[in-house]
């Protein structure tokens, strides 16, 4: 009897010191996830910080950028005011930024509102009602066929080396991600513009069925410039 | 008897308190699980490095206009600032791909593929009769070439020897590939400007080779150092779109 109680009571106090051991092991190793959990916090509150920081410092620049173009053009127009050859050379300097990419432009032109269709959760095959890049870059050649001028996607102005990517729900233009809805400004004129997305068998009516598209006619659109690095080494050139 | 019981309790003592810790393991991290969250801080490092990356060619493109400023400032006389004019026009020009370039590169063709021996042995009389009427490389096929050149660095690109600007279509007329308003023919050829290797190990990896055996096409890369990437060379006029003039000090 009395053997079977010791038994009983060494089973206790040995379950009791294991559930504390384990119990002292598992609170220092929480703490020290805690500990790295509030310090991935502190991270990323540093980071968006900065983020933040960064953000407002290069909308400064941008507008100080805007400021000097318009200073520049100033000058320019001054010039070409007072000799012929450098209205001349004005001209050709103003189509060429503009196509460029390097200076704001405005105009008339057409809104493409791209997404992924409302029913794509429920849909059994899921992939059908996503936005793809190869659509975007569809309709996006479908502009340019009717004759735009200049096209930006989510605010990130197309330039001649400019390259369209999807990856998961956002899309990557001029290496600047951006979420859906996916918006094309495009300047020209917004006729044959609509007229080329609406063509029966064309680009609206094979995308209509699966993501959700539409078009907006509009008397003026701005598009902003492009701030990036296409850099030519000097050698570059030859011609 | 004394030892076989000193034994049981031995044992016992072993297993309780095994039990005891097996328990307290598993209560403790069903009660608190380990938060992954270092995804959400790596997001926000490569957003940060693309707003320093914007920072920069801010920088760089300030200090362009203000030396083209300065430099119209101090010019001497009106032909001193047309000529700086002229520099800055062809500096432009460059930039919207109306001037030729040469640098290093890369030349990717899309050209008929022999026939294996083996695998024409194997599904001889599939491809024989279907060879005509089997997959057409289509305009959504080159443009995804040209996208993933750009994707991957290129600065310039021509196809078949008409350069890719940031107007340009490229689609289907028919049977034909029309690059803006010229035909263009197979094989078909990209000239890109930039990293050999980045461009043509960049094209691999997103399986350019297998997307296009598919067409029975076989994919020839060719680097050089002295690439040549000709000027676009149609009349464009523009008639929709100015430049932004802000109201405040017209």
């Amino acid at each position: 009897m009395g053997k079977h109680k010791f038994h009983l009571y060494l089973t206790l106090v040995t379950f009791a010191t294991g559930f504390l051991m384990a119990s002292a092991i598992e609170t220092t190793k929480f703490s020290r996830t805690q500990q790295q959990n509030s310090q991935q916090q502190e991270q990323e509150t540093q980071l968006t910080e900065r983020i933040l920081a960064e953000k407002e410092r290069n909308q400064d620049l941008e507008q100080q950028l805007l400021d000097l173009q318009k200073s520049v053009g100033k000058v320019e127009e001054e010039m070409a005011q007072r000799q012929s050859e450098a209205a001349g050379i004005l001209d050709q300097l103003e189509a060429a930024r503009m196509l460029a990419g390097v200076v704001p432009v405005e105009g008339p032109g057409i809104e493409v509102t791209m997404q992924d269709n409302e029913k794509a959760s429920e849909a059994p095959d899921v992939i059908n009602y996503i936005v793809h890049e190869q659509d975007v870059r569809l309709v996006v050649n479908e502009l340019r066929a009717a004759g735009a001028e200049a096209i930006s996607i989510n605010g990130q102005r197309l330039v001649s080396n400019s390259a369209i990517r999807c990856v998961g729900p956002t899309i990557i233009v001029n290496g600047i991600k951006s979420a859906a809805p996916f918006v094309i400004t495009a300047i020209g004129d917004p006729n044959t513009m609509e007229n080329a997305l609406n063509l029966p068998g064309g680009v609206l009516q094979s995308l209509q069925d699966f993501v959700q598209i539409d078009v907006a006619k509009k008397d003026k659109v701005q598009l902003p410039a492009f701030v990036g690095d296409v850099k030519f080494e000097t050698s570059d050139q030859i011609g | 008897m004394l030892p076989k019981n000193r034994k049981i309790a031995f044992i016992l003592t072993i297993i309780s308190a095994i039990i005891g810790i097996m328990l307290t393991v598993q209560l403790r991290s069903n009660l608190h699980p380990i938060k992954a969250e270092s995804r959400s801080v790596s997001e926000l490092r490569t957003t940060l490095q693309k707003e320093l990356e914007k920072h920069k060619s801010l920088l760089a493109d300030i200090s362009k206009y203000n030396q083209l400023f300065y430099q119209y400032e101090t010019a001497l006389d009106t032909d001193e600032s047309v000529s700086v004019m002229k520099e800055e026009l062809s500096r432009t020009r460059r930039l919207a791909g109306l001037v030729s370039v040469e640098g290093k590169g890369a030349v990717i063709r899309i050209v008929d593929a022999p026939p294996l021996p083996e695998q024409a042995a194997v599904d001889g009389d599939l491809m024989s009769g279907d060879n005509q009427t089997s997959y057409q490389i289509d305009d959504e096929d080159l443009r995804w070439v040209a996208n993933s050149l750009f994707a991957n660095g290129a600065k310039a690109v021509s196809l078949n020897g008409h350069r890719l600007i940031s107007t340009t279509a490229i689609r289907s007329v028919g049977q034909s590939i029309q690059v803006d308003t010229k035909f263009v023919q197979p094989p078909y050829e990209f000239k890109a400007l930039g990293e050999p290797d980045v461009l043509i190990s960049g094209l691999k990896l997103e399986g350019i080779e297998e997307n296009f055996q598919l067409a029975n096409k076989k994919i020839v890369f060719e680097e050089s150092d002295r690439l040549v990437v000709p000027a676009y060379s149609e009349q464009r006029t523009i008639r929709f779109m100015k430049p932004v003039k802000s109201k405040g000090d017209q």
